[in-house]
């Protein structure tokens, strides 16, 4: 993965004339990864581990996060739209099928569901001394963010976790990107009095 | 004031984000310091609140999962050969030990799991022809419909495999040729500022289709097109890629050639349609209209964006009006048809605008059908229809929007009764009995799958493993004997028309196979003639038979009800390409050699075979030309292949002449788009890899007249004699009267 260019092409393969175009877009690219697998890989370490955060931030339950990001992925390979993309556009709809996602789980739910702080699962590899500090902020972190209203935690969590522009943050959730600005300011506003 | 902070704000989370420090940001704005101060300090704080460390178990394990789902989607997509070594893959760990790959397997495979067709007891059954739809009165309803409707889906991994198909619809897939049917056409959309000019080749004269280029005579409209594979720049952090740098719809003042240069350019990329001063740039998340009166100026004027579950299947443009048909998947919290926003309002929800077909059916997508106004992008229709995303094509004529999709039959039904038939002699009466016994609990039929699976599993189990095998073969053989027999009715597309007067469904129907693309479907006289393919394969447990493709042809009336069909053409070989024109059918099958068929649909109640051909190579598309010619474009041995056919004789079509190119792709193999023809100059273009080809076909002799290279050609327009090659970053402009370069633009 060290140098430059990785190429892809995600078109689908069912014959011959696939087979033909496939080759001849082998031809322009040098590089030797170009199958709908190797982008989807990539797209997954990519943004795997954001994906991840992103939902814990709105769910907080380790399991399940890990179950919708995977999820995430394979509804990305059934939706058409997603192959049209590029690089940017995969990453905004990785996190689009996401929200959705989030959203589908709480329907399900019926109602937020919260978690036990003491029940976070925690990696082994951490010091006694991070635990208590990571602990502390996840605490602080997620009552914080109960206080808002759904959809300033919507902003903070697509701005902050999923790394998109405000611009991007509105297009999801279907809002200018004034509101998006306006929304993510009094949310900081309330964030920083209750942190 | 608080507008501007919220804008600063904005500004310093994102200077933050890409690792500026806190202060530099304060810097910037000395004037908002204090206010800004703490602000910043809890984004600081947000962003370094420490998340769960990633489980690593659980991200090797979703990465299982999703490989197996890529296996899976491959597979959908017809890669039969891959299917069967994944196939083995999975036996050989069923009989192992439940390994956890094999888990990952099922559990990623049935994430896809369908929504069985209802009626447990129901026997195996066949609609044929009308399906009769009603439409939903309230949101409960719809939810209501969609929860009994996968009330049959459990874990059934099987059943998924019964939906895939071979064929889709890409919105850059399709095309289309003068001289078959043509739609009366009333609004003009090319202007008579110059005598003669080229339009986008389409499949039914008068219907426009979104293409990369368009042009009114004077201006040319370029989109680059980028959609086959992009690049993602590991060395820089920044999401900008080269790919990206040059993006837009190209306005290029182009008549008189000698003058040409770039006027404007539009910040959007897709396919286009162009309507008097209308542009519509289709892009991925939507469609957005410009006025380009003053090309120097384009104005934006309307934008249509759809949801985020919702994507384009098709477009069309007919007397002014774009007509769209957009696929939304469905998401189980949040059923929905269709959410369009018209300049960011989101259009109402009609309920009483969605259909479903009564017989329940696989579902996981609602298909809509809209018609906007190009000038104003007013929505002023909408239909939609419960569906699957699977396969969609879609073919509009001036009377109706023709959208055809691949289901499955449910397989249980089948399945047992194969079992119950078929397996005598082959497995014990007990096993067969158990199976019976199986098939009458009142359970659902994905339960039945998984129990049938168990007690294969446990039979085969126990057999040694060289009997084992033995016994794999046979059940193998009868299962492939069974689906040859019962594929018509397994492997099914459902076909819904909407009549474009009022945007109402008006008939759904049902035919056996998959079709190919646009071409497939063909309004004539008030019947609908369809070519398919069907052998998509079928099985159970761990059995699996496919490959026994089949070719079919069939008339359907105005109730789409089929009246007359011709079976079993091409056997073992799959559809290339299809044409209707008037009383003909084309029809190119391929497995090693290209048979070519032409089939006489005067009769609708009674098509016949006529003539049949068989060549090397293949042709994926075919263009009806004057004089009883149609040119084939496809591929031999790996080289493009140019064939032209006389089919005057219906009975004996005959190769005039073929060319074979020193090239091994054109772009006319993916859309139909990409080819031009000038009869006036009895020349037709094609682009190659990277070179644009103009051959002339004067006196049935195919011959290369001129090459234009280092363009990475896409496309190619006239106006009046000149004929404008356009490639990605550059037009070169011929003189069709010398073949001499008039001018050249790089842009």
């Amino acid at each position: 993965m060290d140098d430059s260019i990785y190429c892809g092409t995600l078109q689908r393969s069912d014959s011959r004339v696939e087979e033909t175009r496939r080759n001849h877009l082998d031809e322009k690219c040098d590089s030797e990864t170009k199958t709908m697998e190797s982008v989807i890989a990539n797209l997954f370490e990519e943004y795997y581990d954001k994906v991840v955060r992103y939902i814990y931030v709105r769910i907080n339950d380790q399991p399940e996060v890990e179950v919708l990001a995977g999820e995430v992925y394979e509804k990305a390979l059934i939706s058409k739209s997603f192959y049209r993309g590029s690089a940017v556009q995969l990453r905004f709809w990785i996190f689009k099928i996401a929200r959705n996602l989030v959203i589908d789980h709480y329907r399900k739910m019926g109602k937020r569901k919260t978690v036990n702080l003491d029940e976070v699962e925690i990696s082994d590899n951490s010091s006694v001394e991070e635990l208590a500090e990571r602990r502390l902020q996840i605490g602080e972190l997620s009552k914080a963010m109960k206080q808002l209203t759904e959809a300033q935690q919507e902003v903070i969590s697509l701005r902050f976790f999923a790394g998109l522009s405000s611009s991007e943050t509105a297009q999801i959730m279907g809002k200018s990107s004034g509101a998006v600005r306006e929304m993510q300011c009094d949310a900081i506003q309330r964030l920083r009095k209750l942190m | 004031m608080k507008d501007n902070i919220e804008k600063i704000l904005d500004e310093c989370i994102d200077r933050i984000s890409n690792g500026e420090s806190l202060e530099s940001c304060l810097a910037s704005y000395p004037e908002h310091a204090e206010e800004l101060r703490p602000l910043l300090l809890a984004v600081r704080g947000i962003k370094d609140a420490e998340l769960p460390a990633i489980d690593h178990k659980a991200k090797s394990a979703a990465k299982i999962r999703l490989n197996a789902a890529l296996v899976e989607k491959r597979k959908e997509e017809g890669a039969m050969k891959q299917l069967l070594e994944m196939f083995t893959i999975q036996r050989s760990k069923v009989y192992a030990t439940v390994s956890v790959l094999l888990i990952a397997v099922v559990v990623g495979v049935s994430i896809y799991a369908v929504t069985g067709e209802g009626g447990t007891s129901n026997p195996i059954h066949n609609v044929a022809g009308t399906a009769g739809v009603s439409n939903f009165m309230s949101q409960q309803q719809f939810e209501d419909y969609l929860a009994s409707n996968s009330q049959q889906t459990g874990g059934n991994y099987i059943d998924r495999w019964g939906v895939f198909a071979s064929a889709s619809e890409d919105v850059d897939m399709g095309g289309a040729l003068p001289m078959p049917t043509q739609a009366p056409k009333e609004g003009s959309y090319t202007s008579d500022t110059s005598g003669r000019v080229s339009e986008t080749n389409v499949q039914v004269i008068g219907i426009d289709e979104p293409d990369i280029v368009k042009t009114d005579g004077m201006n040319i409209y370029f989109s680059r097109e980028d959609y086959y594979y992009y690049y993602y720049d590991y060395t820089s952090s920044s999401d900008v890629m080269p790919s990206q740098m040059d993006n837009g719809v190209k306005i290029i003042n182009a008549n008189p050639p000698v003058n040409m240069s770039v006027l404007s350019k539009i910040d959007r990329n897709g396919n286009l349609l162009l309507n008097g001063s209308t542009l519509a740039v289709f892009t991925w998340d939507g469609i957005y209209g410009y006025d380009v009166s003053d090309p120097q100026n384009p104005v934006s004027k309307w934008e249509i964006t759809f949801d985020s579950s919702t994507s384009l299947v098709a477009a069309r443009m007919y007397q002014g009006k774009i007509y769209l048909v957009t696929q939304t998947y469905i998401y189980s919290g949040e059923p929905m048809p269709a959410q369009l926003k018209v300049n960011s309002e989101s259009v109402p929800l009609n309920y009483y605008d969605v259909y479903y077909p009564i017989l329940p059916s696989y579902t996981d997508s609602t298909l809509n059908a809209d018609v906007f106004d190009m000038q104003s992008g007013q929505l002023e229709d909408t239909v939609s229809f419960v569906g699957s995303s699977w396969s969609s094509v879609v073919y509009m004529s001036g009377d109706a929007i023709y959208i055809g999709y691949s289901y499955s039959e449910d397989t249980t039904p089948y399945i047992l009764a194969f079992c119950e038939n078929n397996l005598n002699g082959v497995v014990p009466d007990s096993v067969v009995a158990k199976i019976n016994k199986l098939a009458e609990y009142d359970i659902s039929n994905a339960a039945k799958m998984t129990e049938i699976g168990v007690i294969f599993d446990n039979y085969l189990g126990s057999l040694g493993s060289d009997e084992m095998m033995q016994v794999e073969a046979r059940i193998n053989d009868a299962l492939q004997s069974y689906y040859n027999e019962h594929m018509r009715e397994i492997d099914r597309t459902r076909i819904v028309k909407i009549g474009l007067d009022g945007l109402d469904v008006t008939a759904t129907g049902s035919v056996p196979g998959s079709l190919l693309n646009q071409f497939s479907m063909d309004e004539y006289n008030g019947y609908l003639r369809l070519a398919t393919t069907m052998g998509s394969g079928f099985g159970f447990s761990w059995f699996w038979v496919s490959n026994s493709n089949a070719n079919d042809i069939y008339v359907l009336d105005g109730n789409l009800s089929i009246v007359g069909s011709i079976q079993g053409l091409g056997l073992t070989e799959q559809i290339y390409s299809a044409r209707f024109v008037g009383d003909e059918g084309y029809l190119v099958t391929y497995r090693q050699t290209d048979p070519f068929y032409i089939i006489d649909l005067s009769n609708p109640q009674n098509p016949q075979l006529k003539g049949e051909l068989k060549i090397p190579g293949y042709s994926s598309y075919l263009h009806p030309m004057s004089g009883d010619r149609m040119l084939g474009i496809g591929e031999e041995n790996w080289s493009v292949k140019i064939s032209l056919f006389n089919v005057a004789d219906p009975a004996n079509p005959a190769e005039l002449d073929h060319y074979i190119l020193d090239d091994s792709w054109s772009d006319i193999l993916n859309t139909h788009h990409a080819f031009l023809l000038d009869e006036a100059h009895e020349i037709f273009f094609l682009p190659g890899s990277s070179s644009g080809y103009i051959f002339s076909y004067t006196g049935n002799k195919l011959e290369l007249i001129t090459t234009v290279s280092d363009i990475q050609a896409r496309r190619a327009i006239y106006i009046d004699d000149s004929l404008y090659v356009i490639g990605d970053n550059k037009i070169v402009v011929l003189n069709e009267l010398d073949w001499q370069v008039v001018n050249e633009l790089d842009f």
